[in-house]
């Protein structure tokens, strides 16, 4: 059984490294503004099956490359002819860089920082050549309106949420933006989408913030009243005016407990015990020892 | 019998009783050249014997200046409750329309946070009985209470709560208005909390002596309500659900016999027809086993309301629509609610109705006087609400909207106070809602009724008093030939609304025929 195996596991390294020569080659995901079949960013073929990009990663995106898109939307023939790391979330490293192509057994993908970046993918020898051009990393500029969109909304963009563009400084004023609910920036087509990953910010602050398919959202950690948010596109930074408010789940945990019995008896002064606890809206069992 | 002569003695030599005189024509058949009859005969059979539904009330709602000129028109309030809740009759002439129901609307605290509600119409805003955190303030919708206190101290028997949005301290916007489409505005994790506060407003109340019998808690759920003139918000199937269920924990809890009333569609499809969101509320709320089933809970009747606007376009779509819904009603054995009514559309054909911008008091209530037949008689409606009780007069023809006009000393409703005028549509509405008590039992009245010609019965619960309620839309009177079995020898009084008339009471004479003035509502009320 032993022997067998390994034979299985030669047979299927063998069938997945081996050098699968490219004519074109895109780099997909968050770089290409959307992890979508149709969408990359087409690197220049510099000889047989060797290709260069250079491109700019505003914030940490994850990529791969892939020999065609597919406008059907079909993930299963777009990873048939993906290029991958041989672990998911791959951190490459300035220098060489191993890839494999193993015919959509796998969807894994790099990750990389911010920076500008030099990219020269062989794939005859299976390997890409990671470099840094320098300067500044410039953000993208929005081409399309943008909006605040979150739960508040059900991440449907409306008129109502648009923010006031004055160059790359976007405001948006509103009465209450409540707390524990999450959000992003974004274009209605979601690139950019600006977020500060952070799910406890605060009025009165200023919030790095960062751009890319996939990320995380953000959130108050309690209601702001009167809020207005600025967003700086080229600072990419995002200020926080108003008040704070008293967010609803502060409210319920710092509500006078009421007690129940598992048949919804109340009891005004429990012993030990299991019991229904309940804190304004809030309703959990607890144990009393 | 004869037609009454004390009122008409100049009429009776003129009277051409043709059979064939039935001017008023329905839709699609030929009119008839009536231009040499000078009135016309109806025979109306009445069968007390032969009972349909029983009437729960009507009434209507305070919304929105109710609060606010409760509250601040201390000169001009009382009679303002006169003439929507007074059952006297003095000298000849009702001096209010005795409406049995008075929805009280919950409001979701808009009127506190001012601007951030979202809500720009600022006497649209609301209050809510929210005081400290955690804490009541009952001194709140100090107006609204003043008519509600009013209501009782004239009878008004029942009263309902019901809300257009969540409290905005609970909502996903903080507004009383809603940006989710057509999801609703109320964070889930405050879905008990919300039917908590309900309930607690109701127990306060039923405790001051007000008999609260249902609870609305979603206003026009199919409806986004993502403009700024009014609170709102949209409810999925699925979430009115979760929302009654609560509520039915919280009546529980607080040991109150206040049912759950719900539907509140903005028109009558969201009934029979699968346009509530997800579909037909009905089949949901009401099939075990779907993820909406409600039918097992304690304070949820089978019970379901509606709003008659957008269906009012005409005689045809008055039917054809309210035979649609008691159809769906009788497959699911629900009783059904009209729990908003004022002229919203523009489509009714021209032929029926001059057009809102050449229209007269009377004709609007004439119009409404329609609907609310169909409403009873075809769709079997066991209660029946106007929208708003009060209002200042705006766009084309102000009483499109309400029963009594407001006319503010000064620029709005919040500067000083101002004087208020019944409308025709308040006098109509009282033709019903001050002899159709809670409790009368509609009956059988066979007549060959017609678009501009048509009639409804009611017998008191005791079987000693039985209303007749006519409108007659032509312009020529009628002369009613009615046989009421077991009441031929009932006393007999009229009460008429027309042009130049609100609700004017006449005794008829012993064996007299009521006659029906042209262009008029009028209710026939037999005494044992």
């Amino acid at each position: 059984m032993k022997k067998y195996l390994l034979t299985l596991a030669a047979l299927v390294i063998a069938a997945t490294s081996w050098a699968e020569v490219a004519n074109t080659l895109y780099m997909i995901g968050e770089p290409a503004g959307s992890w979508d079949p149709a969408k990359g960013l087409e690197l220049t073929k510099t000889e047989n099956g060797v290709f260069e990009l250079d491109v700019t990663f505003t914030s940490e995106m994850a990529f791969g490359f892939v020999k065609e898109l597919n406008n059907s939307g079909d993930w299963g023939a777009l990873n048939g002819c993906r290029y991958t790391p041989a672990a998911a979330d791959t951190q490459p490293v300035v220098g060489e860089n191993d890839m494999i192509y193993n015919g959509g057994q796998t969807d894994y993908s790099w990750k990389l920082g911010a920076g500008n970046w030099h990219f020269v993918v062989n794939t005859n020898t299976m390997k890409f050549a990671l470099s840094e051009n320098g300067g500044p990393v410039v953000p993208p500029t929005p081409t399309e309106d943008l909006y605040f969109v979150g739960e508040v909304t059900d991440w449907n963009f409306s008129d109502e949420y648009k923010l006031t563009a004055d160059g790359a400084v976007y405001t948006f004023s509103t009465g209450t933006i409540r707390g524990g609910l999450q959000f992003k920036i974004s274009a209605a087509s979601w690139s950019p989408a600006y977020t500060s990953l952070n799910l406890a910010m605060e009025a009165g602050k200023t919030y790095d913030v960062v751009t890319g398919d996939g990320l995380g959202n953000m959130q108050f950690a309690a209601d702001v009243i009167d809020a207005v948010l600025t967003l700086d596109t080229e600072k990419m930074t995002l200020k926080i005016e108003g008040t704070a408010g008293v967010e609803g789940v502060v409210a319920d945990e710092i509500a006078a407990p009421e007690y129940f019995t598992l048949d919804g008896v109340r009891v005004a002064n429990p012993g030990a015990g299991i019991f229904i606890e309940r804190r304004g809206a809030k309703v959990v069992k607890r144990v009393i020892r | 019998m004869k037609p009454i002569i004390k009122m008409f003695p100049i009429m009776i030599p003129a009277l051409l009783l043709a059979a064939c005189s039935d001017y008023a024509y329905n839709p699609g058949e030929p009119v008839v050249d009536d231009s040499a009859v000078s009135s016309v005969e109806k025979v109306v059979a009445i069968n007390p014997g032969v009972k349909y539904q029983t009437i729960q009330g009507i009434g209507a709602s305070d919304c929105w200046m109710g609060n606010w000129v409760g509250r601040d028109w201390t000169t001009t309030r009382d009679k303002m409750a006169e003439l929507l809740f007074s059952q006297e009759i003095a000298d000849g002439q009702a001096k209010g329309a005795g409406l049995s129901m008075w929805r009280v609307n919950a409001g979701a605290g808009t009127a506190e946070i001012g601007d951030r509600s979202g809500i720009t119409t600022v006497h649209r805003r609301a209050e809510s009985f929210r005081g400290a955190p955690g804490q009541y303030d009952w001194s709140k919708c100090a107006g609204q209470q003043y008519f509600m206190k009013k209501a009782k101290e004239m009878g008004t028997e029942k009263f309902v709560l019901f809300s257009n949005s969540p409290l905005v301290e609970w909502t996903y916007n903080g507004q009383g208005r809603n940006d989710r489409g057509l999801k609703s505005n109320l964070m889930p994790r405050y879905y008990g909390a919300f039917a908590d506060y309900l309930a607690d407003v109701v127990r306060h109340f039923v405790d001051e002596g007000y008999d609260f019998t249902h609870i609305s808690p979603v206003n026009e759920p199919n409806v986004s309500w993502n403009g700024h003139d009014q609170e709102g918000s949209a409810w999925t199937v699925s979430e009115a659900a979760k929302l009654a269920r609560e509520l039915d924990r919280a009546l529980s809890d607080r040991a109150l016999d206040t049912k759950i009333l719900l539907g509140e569609g903005d028109k009558w499809e969201n009934l029979y027809a699968d346009n509530w969101i997800q579909g037909g509320a009905a089949s949901k709320f009401w099939t075990p086993g779907d993820e909406a089933y409600i039918g097992d809970l304690v304070h949820m009747p089978r019970l379901f309301c509606c709003h008659s606007y957008w269906t009012d376009f005409g005689w045809n779509q008055l039917n054809e629509v309210r035979n649609l819904v008691r159809n769906e009603a009788d497959k699911y054995g629900l009783e059904v609610w009209q729990t908003e009514y004022c002229m919203l559309g523009d489509d009714i054909p021209t032929d029926e109705f001059a057009g809102h911008s050449s229209s007269s008091d009377m004709d609007r209530a004439l119009h409404l006087s329609k609907v609310m037949h169909a409403d009873f008689t075809v769709a079997n409606v066991t209660s029946w609400c106007y929208w708003v009780a009060m209002d200042t007069p705006y766009g084309e023809n102000g009483n499109r909207w309400l029963l009594v006009y407001l006319y503010p000393s000064g620029e709005s409703v919040f500067d000083g106070e101002g004087t208020c005028q019944a409308s025709a549509n308040l006098w109509v509405l009282g033709n019903y809602s001050l002899f159709v008590r809670p409790g009368f039992c509609r009956v059988d009245l066979k007549m060959t009724d017609n678009r501009n010609f048509f009639g409804s019965a009611y017998v008191s619960p005791d079987g000693k008093r039985l209303v007749a309620v006519y409108t007659n839309m032509g312009d020529k009177p009628v002369v009613l030939d009615a046989r009421v079995a077991g009441f031929e020898n009932a006393s007999v009084k009229t009460y008429t609304t027309a042009s130049d008339k609100n609700l004017v009471e006449s005794t008829l004479e012993k064996g007299a025929n009521p006659v029906l003035d042209p262009r008029s509502v009028t209710t026939v009320v037999y005494d044992l």
